[in-house]
């Protein structure tokens, strides 16, 4: 069931942070609402760990603040501590431990008690698919299991919000699959949730909405359609063409065509950008058979999501 | 992975679950982690091997000696045995137990759960108590064997195993607050290093005074033994109590109110222990004297111990701003001398060390013998010398406080200040010829004027002296003081000088809700 309401559960507010000199975070805002998965994506070194540290109450801002359901983790961090689930990239796990005693510790920590926590360690591992594996000690388990138990961990407390630091990474591709498979359940079932990946394509099919994050600052946030549809305006698309006659005349011809921007050779074929529409390009093949040329191939496409990452960011280094 | 033997262990734990709801949770977790870490067994084991192999050998050795002889020799080697296991290595395995959520980044989860600073290191505290029994109770037998073997009084025997439990608690306290201090690697092992270096030596202070009871148990029924013996007990549970929530305050949210409960248990504390004392010299076990020196101490401790206040961040946090101005809240109600904030923790440790002085000058009544000695004077002299050695500093350099590293420096220049005070006079005494500079004895060089003080000879001029400058150092922190009484009462009318918009637009939102 999607929550009917769409008043932000997480809302980072104008964040700002420094390690020393170095600005890891700048004025950063973004909202998600309940009901939503949000995809925090930037490059290796652009703030996310920082920025979600912070919404977390692990870290605090210089300047600020981050509200969870209202509660401001500067003014509250235990109310939000209570609201929120926090699944770090990386965690450690305690020594000689089995997936059972840790869920244990956990629940205990979390202050349930009793038939209360029996029952929230049997709804977690469940849905985590855990059970089998509950006396086996934690240090055996494979990467994706491992994910699964600190998932486990972080829905014990039954969050309304949750932020997942790169839980795909270093995972394989079923993992992947079953892993954006519960995070789409969890969404559904009213929380908001804010998961980041420094690859795009990650997370496209599940998130709702997206923010774009780079050198500690947010390049574009909004649902995936939008920016995507803002990208080929301001950049147009990209046309594909083959041709079985001379190559370098059909550059020479589009080159001097309507709409055709920056031409250039790629393998046997010509690569162009083009900033008209569907007709207009139709018209462009109309006019290339007639002119001699004969293509075999002559293909728009649509910017894509690494192009549109690409677009957003300017692939600066940290 | 887990032998038969520990799992049948973890087995009949997990029996006790319904039980185990009471515990802290991260008692039940160390619990479950010593009984399968194979550490704890081995260094139980060793020390049992090692006291039956000694004993055995100290028994069979072929000189002839008495039994009483022999049963004390014994005896003083399950002290040492009790001593390393219960004082050094429970201590330095908190140290580490705390170390490794840092290490093994389980700390934040453990913040996120949840649990409070106190329940962590209350589970940690509780854990290494536990380990210390488990210890005692596997010496028991042995303990009984020395008994058996004689020339060892039961009740000597008690004394020193109730000093050993307790100073071990009091070491793993110890230990707990100075693994909070600090994360770094490379700090850490120095720290290790010197808390093993220091419990060593409290196990053989601890040894050397049980010897000396067990030679001489009848000094336990003399007058005197039952005070010394409780006020240990008293001041060091205090200590330890406040070791431990100098702890929690470090682990805490950074911006949590962590001096006010600290505050306030040193406050509880003395009064408690300044309480204690009269009631045992009005009991008679404590002579009047002893009072007034207990008195100083008290105040003289207190002074070390202001550093952490007088030198705190200047500014009161934007949650206990926060708290301060919601109608209703606990915060409100507190005086501002409570609240943290460097110059409020001046005035805590003036009125603090002002209680500590008056207690010294009027503490000899309490064993009913008034007099006029000028010893009694001595907590005055350390109030003086708090507000020009600490209070002066810390006012003179508050912007230096912002930051934690900032506020240790502060508090190392006060340390460095009190020593260029005393030697730099001497140096000029050397120029200027003046042998009563030279021989550092001046009003700046509190370690000459106490111990005259406490003798009753100090002079006129040197008295004047000492109150000047404590009155100096009281007037340069006027002005901050007034400062951080006008922030309380912003902060209480609603009104904060914070410039960020965000965390007004959530405080708005806070105070709606
Ligand atoms: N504790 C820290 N100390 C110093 N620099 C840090 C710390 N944490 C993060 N940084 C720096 O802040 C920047 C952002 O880091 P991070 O938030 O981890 O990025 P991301 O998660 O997007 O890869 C990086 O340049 C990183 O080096
Ligand atoms: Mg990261």
């Amino acid at each position: 069931m999607v929550a009917t309401t769409k008043e932000p559960l997480l809302e980072v507010d104008t964040i700002t942070k420094s390690f020393g000199r170095h600005v890891a975070v700048s004025q950063v805002s973004f909202s998600v609402p309940a009901g939503a998965v949000c995809g925090f994506i930037g490059p290796n070194g652009a703030g996310k760990t920082t920025t979600m540290r912070i919404a977390a109450t692990l870290e605090l801002p210089d300047r600020g603040d981050v509200r969870v359901a209202g509660r401001s983790a500067l003014l509250d961090p235990r109310g939000v501590r209570r609201m929120i689930g926090f699944m770090p990239d990386a965690y450690g796990t305690y020594a000689a431990t089995t997936v059972a005693e840790y869920v244990d510790f956990f629940a205990r920590a979390f202050g349930l008690k009793g038939k209360e926590r029996l029952r929230a360690i049997d709804s977690v591992t469940d849905f985590t698919g855990l059970r089998p594996l509950l006396e086996k000690p934690i240090s055996g388990l494979s990467k994706g299991m491992k994910q699964r138990l600190s998932l486990a961990k972080t829905l014990l407390n039954d969050p309304s919000i949750l932020i997942l630091d790169e839980p795909a990474s270093g995972l394989d591709p079923r993992a992947r699959v079953e892993l954006r498979e519960l995070i789409r359940i969890l969404a559904d079932q009213g929380k908001a949730v804010l998961v980041s990946s420094h690859i795009l394509t990650e997370l496209s099919e599940i998130c709702d909405e997206v923010a774009v994050i780079e050198s500690g600052t947010i390049q574009a946030t909004g649902d995936i359609a939008t920016l995507s549809a803002g990208a080929d305006a301001a950049k147009g698309m990209q046309v594909r063409a083959r041709f079985l006659t001379d190559v370098d005349a059909a550059q020479r011809f589009l080159a001097e065509q309507n709409f055709v921007v920056g031409t250039r050779r790629e393998r046997e074929g010509v690569v162009f950008g083009f900033k008209g529409d569907q007709e207009a390009l139709a018209d462009l093949l109309e006019r290339t058979v007639r002119e001699g040329l004969r293509p075999v191939e002559f293909h728009g496409e649509r910017i894509d999501l690494e192009d549109l990452f690409l677009h957003l960011t300017q692939g600066k280094l940290q | 992975m887990s032998t038969k033997t520990d799992s049948t262990l973890v087995r009949a734990l997990d029996r006790c679950e319904p039980l185990s709801d009471r515990f802290n949770p991260i008692l039940v977790k160390e619990v479950r982690q010593f009984l399968r870490a194979r550490s704890f067994g081995w260094t139980f084991v060793t020390l049992v091997v090692v006291v039956a192999v000694i004993g055995a050998l100290i028994v069979l050795s072929d000189e002839p000696r008495p039994s009483a002889d022999l049963g004390a020799s014994f005896t003083a080697l399950l002290v040492w045995m009790l001593g390393i296991g219960t004082l050094v290595i429970v201590p330095l395995q908190a140290y580490q137990s705390l170390g490794s959520e840092w290490e093994a980044e389980t700390f934040d989860q453990l913040t996120l759960s949840g649990l409070s600073p106190r329940q962590i290191l209350g589970g940690k505290w509780l854990s290494a108590a536990l380990q210390s029994l488990l210890i005692l109770l596997a010496f028991v037998p042995f303990v009984a064997l020395g008994f058996l073997m004689r020339g060892v009084d039961l009740l000597a025997l008690g004394v020193v195993l109730v000093i050993i439990l307790a100073t071990s608690f009091w070491a793993s306290a110890l230990a707990l607050a100075v693994s909070s201090m600090a994360r770094a690697r490379a700090t850490r092992v120095v720290l290790y290093v010197l808390i093993a270096v220091a419990t060593f030596m409290g196990v053989g202070m601890v040894a050397s005074f049980a010897m000396e009871l067990l030679g001489q148990p009848d000094r336990i029924g003399q007058a005197g033994f039952l005070g010394a013996f409780t006020t240990f007990l008293v001041v060091g549970t205090v200590l330890a109590g406040f070791c431990f929530e100098y702890g929690c305050g470090q682990l805490a949210h950074p911006e949590e109110n962590t001096s006010t409960p600290l505050r306030v248990l040193t406050l509880a504390g003395t009064v408690l222990v300044l309480a204690w004392v009269a009631l045992a010299a009005w009991l008679g076990w404590i002579p009047s004297r002893a009072v007034e020196a207990l008195g100083a101490l008290t105040t003289g401790g207190l002074g070390v111990l202001s550093m952490l206040w007088t030198a705190e961040r200047q500014r009161l946090g934007r949650r206990v701003a926060h708290d301060l101005a919601r109608p209703g809240s606990r915060t409100r109600m507190l005086p501002a001398m409570l609240l943290p904030g460097g110059s409020r923790g001046a005035v805590f440790s003036y009125v603090l060390l002002s209680l500590g002085a008056v207690y010294t000058v009027f503490g000899a009544e309490f064993g009913g013998s008034f007099h006029m000695d000028e010893s009694r004077w001595l907590g005055v002299w350390l109030l003086c010398y708090y507000s020009f050695f600490v209070a002066m500093p810390a006012a003179l350099l508050a912007r230096f406080c912002q930051r934690g590293a900032g506020a240790w420096a502060v508090r190392l220049v006060m340390v460095l200040f009190l020593a260029a005070c005393v030697v730099v006079p001497a140096v000029a005494g050397l120029l200027f010829g003046s042998n009563f500079l030279v021989n550092i004895e001046h009003p700046l060089n509190p370690f000459w004027v106490l111990p005259e003080a406490a003798d009753g000879s100090l002079s006129m001029p040197t008295v004047v002296s000492v109150v000047v400058l404590g009155v100096v150092g009281l007037l340069v922190n006027v002005p901050r003081i007034f400062r951080g009484t006008k922030e309380i009462l912003r902060a209480r009318a609603g009104r904060f000088d914070d410039d960020d918009p965000a965390v007004v637009r959530s405080r708005e939102r806070m105070l709606e809700m």
